[in-house]
């Protein structure tokens, strides 16, 4: 199952959808700013021409022209837009309430008969003008004008702002909105094509394990079957698969053919050196005791060496060529290990070697019992054919949360740090190990045997003095 | 015992059948799988030695072919395919026991006859007697003229494998075989090892030594009378 939180297309996504949310973000609070910038405007205006009229009636007629005027619109129901006062500077100046955010001269240009006078805007809760606001809701806050008349009276003309306040709010909660509206979109739609195509290479990497188990005839998906989908034409995904898949069939044809190759090797010459150990053998026994019958007996023995070279030889081929498991089944490791070191032991004791054993219960590992055997027998003759007699071998099996690990160590002349690397390759032999008996092929079998096991590896390390090999296996979970 | 073999080369078809001749046993042999067949359905063999690839029908289908009519004459499939899969198709199609080429002649009279002693019923017998030597197989206890012999747990069976095997050789990749399921060859000489710790434990201080070695082939728990 994919994880949606751990895929790229998610993280990309995410990126994408902060991005595109972040400059529309941006876009949309200058549209606030704008509009909240006209929506005081519009109300700065409305007051100037509220006070204008109010001043034409004052210049055309008098100051109780004005007042009455006054007096009739605060009576009336438009009040209710508008508050307005008219205070003598000696009973209460209202400059000394208010702090002026803009300052403008009236009566300038237009009719004749006004005079320019000096007003200001401000913002302010009305409470703060003391009693002189006859208006029932002080609390708000409202923008006022202030004129002052050449008689030192003072006008002011008021308009809430509440409604603009809740216009502007109104507006902000839509933006904000349409913000998360966008981000929510961004990701989503990322996701789900990012996921489209995740899927796609998430088959890819399922078909990839299925193989990799050992099902070499197993191909690559191709999506080209959804005919009538944006997605469905020749698209990059199926090029890939279909270079794997030719990939594989190569693998598969390569394979098979060094099968072939090697079980036919192995009929057409087993078959000729099974005639010539049974004619040998035959010699052998018709042949009086002494030198010639010997001569015989040690041919038979170089046939036997012969065929354990090839025996070898074909079974690293075979190894190597090898990708089915089915014989594979759950081992007791610890078993295994108790088993070898009971064989060991004995045989270490016979060539004046100590012989120790480190073994956690419980080890267990899906393989194949003859190989795994077959493995460490190669690493544990190695330990007692190099160890000089009084050294010490110790096999050890130990498991941690996710690795198995099986040690063979020794003490013998170890591996010289240059040599490690061609140890694993076929027939090699060290200077050291000229006058032991053997073909060089026993490590070479061990990695082939190792290469079988997903995630395993090999190392060789220097037991000061003597030779550590490690072997680990991943534990899979399932 | 009269013996079947199935084996399309000419010349070690030859050599067995002299070597089964000179050890006293009978011998018919086919070169192809078809007569092959014919043969095993229609004679009476004590054994059967059948090549695993031949002409005409191959081995593991004439096995196949005869266990399906329930003829449970024991089989040894020759082979030139050394592979444990090799190994195990063989064995599942009914073989008893799988030789890889080349093999010694005695390896093969060996397993021929270890595979005639298993076919007879005496696998439930609880007590093994050689001579002096017994083993009581329910108490897990070996005695040699009555006195105790401590064994470890991989002696006991193979001395268990002599045993049951008395007077005939058992080769080193039998006991291999039979002892530790193993089916390949250590470098190390293990069972030579074992063979001659096992020695010291049954046969030191007693004057009739039982285990010997039979050069060339293998060993033999042997009473001498």
């Amino acid at each position: 199952m994919i994880r949606v939180s751990h895929t790229t297309a998610f993280r990309l996504s995410l990126i994408y959808a902060l991005l595109f949310s972040l400059i529309a973000a941006a876009v949309l609070a200058l549209a606030y700013q704008s509009a909240s910038r006209e929506i005081r405007q519009q109300t700065d205006d409305r007051l100037q021409l509220e006070t204008n009229i109010l001043l034409s009636r004052y210049f055309s007629g008098s100051f109780e022209d004005l007042s009455r005027m006054v007096a009739h619109r605060m009576s009336k129901d438009s009040s209710r837009f508008f508050v307005y006062s008219l205070v003598n500077r000696a009973q209460h100046d209202f400059n000394q309430d208010v702090a002026p955010d803009k300052k403008l001269i009236l009566g300038q240009g237009g009719q004749p008969d006004l005079k320019p006078l000096s007003a200001v805007f401000a913002t302010l809760p009305l409470s703060r003008l003391g009693p002189f606001i006859p208006s029932s809701h002080r609390h708000m806050q409202t923008r006022v004008l202030i004129t002052r008349l050449p008689n030192d009276t003072q006008l002011l003309v008021g308009s809430d702002l509440g409604e603009q306040e809740l216009l502007l709010q109104h507006i902000t909660r839509v933006l904000l909105l349409a913000v998360l509206v966008i981000f929510a979109a961004a990701l989503l739609g990322g996701t789900l094509l990012g996921l489209s195509s995740l899927r796609h290479i998430e088959n890819i990497r399922l078909k990839a394990l299925e193989i990799m188990q050992g099902d070499l005839s197993q191909r690559m998906p191709l999506r080209r079957k959804r005919r009538f989908s944006l997605l469905s034409r020749d698209d990059e995904y199926d090029r890939l698969s279909r270079v794997i898949n030719n990939m594989l069939e190569r693998i598969e044809i390569l394979m098979h053919s060094t099968r072939n190759v090697s079980n036919n090797l192995a009929h057409d010459l087993r078959n000729p050196l099974n005639r010539l150990r049974h004619r040998l053998e035959a010699l052998r026994a018709q042949l009086p005791p002494g030198e010639s019958q010997q001569e015989v007996g040690q041919a038979v023995e170089d046939v036997d060496a012969l065929v354990a070279t090839f025996n070898a030889i074909l079974n690293i081929a075979q190894i190597e060529a090898r990708v089915q498991r089915e014989h594979w089944e759950t081992i007791d490791v610890s078993a295994m290990l108790d088993e070898l070191g009971e064989m060991y032991s004995v045989v270490a004791e016979e060539a004046g070697l100590a012989f120790e054993q480190d073994v956690e219960p419980g080890l267990s590992l899906r393989s194949d019992r003859q190989l795994l055997a077959q493995g460490l027998t190669n690493l544990l003759d190695n330990a007692v054919k190099y160890t000089p007699r009084g050294g010490n071998i110790q096999l050890r099996g130990h498991r941690s949360d996710h690795h198995l690990m099986l040690t063979v160590a020794d003490n013998g002349p170890g591996i010289a740090l240059a040599d490690r690397e061609n140890v694993f390759e076929h027939f090699t032999r060290l200077d050291s190990a000229r006058s032991q008996p053997g073909n060089g092929l026993g490590l070479s079998l061990v990695q082939a045997i190792m290469n079988l096991h997903q995630g395993s590896e090999i190392k060789l390390l220097d037991n000061h003095p003597g030779l550590i090999v490690q072997l680990i296996f991943a534990l899979s979970e399932d | 015992m009269h013996i079947l073999l199935v084996e399309d080369d000419h010349d070690t078809a030859e050599f067995i059948r002299k070597g089964m001749l000179q050890h006293g046993h009978q011998i018919d042999i086919a070169d192809n799988g078809d007569d092959g067949l014919h043969l095993a359905l229609t004679g009476h063999f004590d054994a059967m030695v059948i090549d695993r690839m031949l002409p005409g029908r191959d081995g593991l289908s004439i096995v196949q072919a005869i266990r399906q009519l329930d003829i449970h004459t024991p089989v040894l499939i020759l082979s030139a395919l050394g592979e444990v899969d090799h190994r195990v198709e063989g064995l599942q199609a009914g073989g008893d026991d799988y030789l890889v080429k080349p093999y010694a002649f005695s390896e093969l009279l060996a397993r021929l006859q270890a595979l005639l002693r298993r076919s007879q019923p005496d696998q439930t017998q609880t007590v093994l007697k050689v001579r002096d030597l017994e083993m009581d197989l329910l108490k897990h206890q070996v005695t040699r003229a009555s006195k105790v012999i401590d064994l470890l747990p991989r002696e006991f069976t193979l001395l268990e494998v002599l045993m049951r095997h008395a007077e005939q050789v058992v080769t080193r990749t039998m006991l291999l075989e039979k002892v530790w399921d193993y089916h390949f060859d250590p470098q190390t000489n293990i069972i030579d090892v074992y063979i001659s710790r096992l020695r010291n434990k049954i046969d030191k201080g007693f004057d009739v030594p039982l285990l010997s070695t039979v050069r060339g082939a293998g060993y033999m728990l042997h009473d001498p009378g």
